[in-house]
């Protein structure tokens, strides 16, 4: 799933909350996030002259998806090309871009 | 630096007893120290080979291709595989042999299950208990959810309302994307209540950072944790960012989401 990027996908994070047991039936606490997808480019296979994957936002795009925190796994790095239009970094790691810049 | 303090000192050809002796070598400790870190901070920089040769990229990937192509990463890993693993798994007494030997079962057992992979799409007639093995998935080495911390909660964020004020985001949908986590994503016993009504006065806390625990390099199922005080912004940090810094192409603060919720979520 998702080409290259095998079963992951970028999205922006919008909100990082928890919801609290005291309107529920369980007593429990839900850790969860906002984000809002990004879609892939060419059904996420990486283009020949960078060996990079490409992804975009759409104009039409759901507003707001709510997912449990678990299943973020980290920063990405993504180099803008348009201003839609992104791609996916995969040869330098986040810590030493930022060591860098 | 050390020699011009000496070379000063004894320019002052003055007898002092050893009580001021020791003070005076103190002092020119501290200094030759401060001196020292200022040469450290006045001389420290990125402007080395490597950091310049990314400059080039751009010209020798029209020139030669991609990058890829060049990655040390093979071999890399194959320090990493051949080596440091096996290493962990010998009693580390004679270890050589020990390496040399578990790295080459390891070698033959890979070979065997490629062969049979093959011999399986070419519709070869295997033993069960062998296929069933082959489509045997292992997943990859991930840290636990419960090992990742929110932290920075804001004031002021009492409910859903509160929550899409803040977020601009309206509480209908906060309501409706709620309910459709709660049915795609969890299980019947801990379902929300389907009520917007009722979900819009559940309390919320808005959360400003979450820190994700990421794999040690090199070393497998080790993690770390970088603390939110960092330098700079760590790959385990992940902070929520507005609309106007994400138009302003700030694209750092990107998460990378698994495909389990996404397939669920995006259908």
């Amino acid at each position: 799933m998702y080409g290259a990027l095998r079963g992951r996908l970028p999205a922006r994070l919008i909100a990082l909350f928890k919801i609290r047991s005291g309107y529920m039936q369980h007593d429990t606490v839900y850790r969860l996030a906002g984000v809002q997808f990004m879609s892939l480019v060419d059904s996420g296979r990486p283009l020949d002259v960078h060996g990079l994957v490409t992804v975009q936002l759409r104009d039409v795009t759901r507003e707001l998806t709510i997912v449990d925190i678990g299943a973020i796994i980290g920063l990405v790095h993504l180099i803008p090309e348009t201003e839609r239009r992104w791609l996916v970094n995969s040869r330098i790691d986040l810590r030493t871009f930022n060591e860098i810049y | 630096m050390r020699k011009e303090l000496r070379r000063q000192r004894g320019q002052m050809r003055e007898r002092v007893p050893p009580s001021q002796r020791r003070r005076i070598h103190d002092d020119d400790r501290e200094q030759e120290n401060d001196q020292r870190m200022e040469l450290i901070h006045s001389e420290s920089n990125f402007n080395f080979v490597k950091m310049h040769l990314i400059s080039h990229f751009h010209d020798h990937i029209y020139m030669f291709g991609n990058i890829p192509m060049y990655s040390t990463d093979n071999g890399e890993l194959a320090h990493k595989e051949q080596i440091k693993d096996e290493w962990r798994r010998s009693n580390k007494i004679h270890a050589a042999r020990q390496i040399l030997s578990s790295y080459c079962r390891q070698h033959a057992i890979r070979m065997r299950i490629l062969n049979l992979e093959f011999l399986q799409r070419a519709g070869a007639d295997l033993p069960t208990e062998l296929v069933e093995h082959l489509e045997k998935t292992r997943p990859a080495p991930t840290p636990p959810a419960h090992w990742r911390i929110l932290k920075g909660r804001r004031d002021n964020i009492y409910d859903v309302v509160d929550f899409g004020r803040a977020c601009d985001i309206s509480p209908e949908m906060i309501c409706r994307e709620l309910i459709r986590y709660s049915r795609l994503s969890l299980p019947p016993e801990r379902r929300l209540l389907e009520n917007p009504a009722i979900l819009r006065a559940v309390p919320v806390e808005l959360m400003t950072q979450l820190e994700i625990p990421v794999l040690a390099f090199q070393e497998s199922g080790v993690s770390t944790y970088t603390g939110p005080d960092a330098r700079v912004l760590d790959s385990s940090v992940t902070r929520p960012v507005g609309t106007i810094a994400f138009e302003y192409r700030l694209v750092r603060r990107i998460c990378m989401v698994r495909s389990g919720v996404v397939s669920r979520q995006g259908s």
